[in-house]
């Protein structure tokens, strides 16, 4: 079998505050394939975005590991790093944020193609342009400044930067959460083509599941800092093994049906500084019985993936 | 006859920025009956919370100018005065908002917050007023006294909204305008706000104008849906008509570029092409929606279509004929 991509193993983030632990990412293991689309969904406060952060080091690590084709990127120095960081680049969700307003979109772009090796002074411009039209732009416009730019354009301008310096893989934490539905569909189109084109890998983090099934291989399902199903996205859709999944799946509204009879999942989501004991799913869920609060369960297999439950063992 | 709620008819407003006059909501008509759920849907600057502002009189004076009219039931909301405002304003009519944290005082104890809103409208204070404050909690499913002490930093996104919802019931309103209430909330939290809000209407014969850029929603909770573009009313439609036969490319499109979790991978999207249209005070020689229509024709260009009859309550500002619109659908 080959190598992948990424390698995540057990993979812990723990944050000190005033007398408590917060366990926001608590051993979590997974692989991602080269040209793969793995997502990350899960609700506020999962980790989902933490874990992200850690695998570019913007997030210390407490313990646990990932490789890169085979090399550790974990507990390294900023120096050790840096080679990496070309590998990886993250996306984030707000166009607004990440780009800087002083900044006109040639020089944004210039940046990582210069200091990265990627081209010199004499051919950046040409590289730039290269980039805008690569993500959709008209080159013509690399003068202008973000605020002259729409939502949607940004996205594509901090698309344009992360493929600026070839990555492999690219993180990207909640996209297309910011745009309006008929935007979020270029862009998600646009991501699927530069995939198909380049080979890229994609972590996609994201709490929208129609987006996930839209562009995901594979989903990882989150839930209080641990993974609680890992399936072929088809599987997971078509029958979610874990008890969470079944429950976010039915609290989606749907386009197709009217009103739904359902039952909501009482409650909210627990704590990561107090994790319930056992499986920490187990306080909310309708099938929990005397071994959940006890026993942690483990990731046991199920068709197309692996489910943290009892009830799939 | 008259058995609307709410009456809007040819409302505009426009605002003056320095450059140039831009004209959010563009004679925009609609109705709320008493008791109904009325979705206004649409994408961000397509004027749907300008138009739910106007109805409690909330735009700055002289920035925005508002024209045409609102009358909840026999009262003009337009030109009202301060003193008029303030008697609809969380007596008859109340809002709720997208970010509960940004609605609710930080420095004030749910109970102090929700004292306020009794004492100023219902001249209520002490153990009546609690008692009203508890009844109302329990209705938001939030039992017991400790939540009345408790800071909104105390609460949980989901709590906050709660907290909001029973704020704004408080003086028992004809109408709630609910300005995206859920777009903040995970999903499951989503679902229960969802079947709270589901629940308390039919319970208080409440209407609602539900505000959101989500069809999903729409299908959850509304009676009837308005779809706006670029400050106009582009479709009007029972709920269940509007999402199995949209009469309308935009709509059609709207649906057809929302990422869906019943549709399997390889399933495709639709993306609308372009941007909307920029606003201003001017005419439009064309429908709004040519130039990102992919149903548009030459007759799209010939000045802006009206809005007009699809059958029975439907209406729609296109020109494409209606055997085309629903040619390949059930």
């Amino acid at each position: 079998m080959s190598t992948p991509l990424l390698k995540v193993r057990d993979l812990r983030v723990h944050f000190a505050t005033e007398g408590t632990v917060v366990r926001a990412v608590d051993g979590v293991d997974f692989e991602l394939r080269a040209g793969e689309t793995l997502a990350l969904v899960g609700e506020s406060g999962c980790g989902k975005s933490t874990l992200a952060r850690a695998l570019v080091g913007l997030n210390p690590i407490t313990s646990g590991s990932a490789e890169l084709e085979g090399r550790t990127i974990t507990g390294l120095t900023r120096a050790a790093m840096r080679p990496f960081r070309r590998e990886l680049q993250l996306v984030f969700q707000d166009p607004y944020a990440s780009l800087n307003p002083r900044f006109t979109i040639a020089q944004t772009l210039a940046e990582p193609l210069l200091l990265h090796g990627k081209a010199n002074r004499d051919n950046v411009d040409g590289e730039v342009c290269e980039l805008l039209g690569q993500v959709g732009l008209d080159p013509e416009l690399r003068g202008r400044y973000p605020h002259e730019f729409s939502g949607g354009q940004r996205q594509r301008i901090s698309i344009a930067r992360a493929l600026a310096v070839e990555p492999r893989l690219l993180l990207c934490d909640e996209v297309t959460s910011a745009l309006d539905v008929s935007i979020q569909a270029q862009i998600l189109d646009l991501l699927r083509s530069v995939q198909q084109k380049l080979g890229l890998s994609y972590l996609f983090i994201t709490h929208d599941l129609g987006v996930v099934r839209y562009i995901a291989d594979r989903v990882a399902v989150m839930y209080v800092g641990q993974i609680v199903e890992l399936r072929d996205t088809e599987s997971l859709f078509e029958s979610p093994a874990h008890p969470y999944t079944k429950a976010l799946l039915g609290s989606i509204p749907r386009v197709s049906s009217g009103p739904q009879a359902r039952e909501p999942l009482r409650g909210e989501v627990p704590s990561p500084a107090r994790p319930p004991s056992g499986c920490r799913f187990h306080p909310r869920c309708s099938l929990a019985f005397e071994r959940c609060p006890k026993e942690q369960p483990e990731l046991y297999p199920v068709g197309g993936g692996m489910s943290r439950c009892f009830l799939s063992q | 006859m008259n058995e609307e709620l709410l009456r809007v008819r040819d409302l505009s407003v426009t605002f003056a920025t320095r450059e140039r006059s831009v004209r959010a909501v563009d004679h925009v008509s609609f109705d709320v009956r008493p008791g109904e759920v009325v979705g206004l849907v649409g994408e961000s600057g397509c004027g749907k919370s300008v138009t739910s502002l106007s109805i409690l009189g909330l735009h700055e004076q002289p920035a925005a100018r508002v024209t045409g009219s609102i009358r909840l039931g026999e009262r003009e909301l337009v030109g009202a005065s301060r003193a008029e405002l303030r008697e609809v304003r969380g007596n008859r009519v109340s809002m709720i908002f997208q970010d509960p944290l940004t609605s609710l005082n930080p420095y004030l104890r749910v109970e102090e917050q929700l004292a306020e809103v009794l004492e100023l409208h219902k001249n209520l204070r002490g153990p009546a007023a609690r008692a009203r404050m508890l009844e109302i909690l329990s209705q938001v499913g939030i039992p017991g006294e400790e939540r009345l002490r408790a800071y909104p930093h105390q609460l949980s996104g989901g709590m906050r909204q709660r907290i909001c919802i029973a704020m704004a019931l408080l003086c028992g309103p004809e109408l709630l305008i609910a300005d995206e209430p859920t777009t903040m909330l995970d999903v499951t939290i989503q679902a229960q706000i969802l079947e709270l809000l589901r629940a308390l209407r039919l319970e208080r014969k409440m209407s609602i104008l539900f505000i959101t850029h989500d069809l999903g929603v729409v299908s959850e909770i509304c009676d009837r849906v308005i779809v706006m573009y670029a400050g106009r009313v582009v479709e009007q439609a029972r709920t269940r008509e509007l999402l199995q036969t949209p009469l309308h490319p935009y709509t059609e499109a709207l649906l057809q570029s929302t990422p869906r979790v019943d549709v399997p991978r390889g399933g495709s999207l639709h993306p609308i092409g372009g941007l909307p249209p920029r606003l201003s005070a001017d005419r439009l020689e064309e429908c709004a929606f040519a130039p990102r229509c992919p149903r548009a024709r030459e007759g799209c260009r010939n000045g802006e279509p009206a809005l007009s009859s699809a059958g029975g309550e439907r209406l729609r500002r296109c020109i494409v004929p209606l055997a085309e619109m629903t040619a390949g659908r059930s």
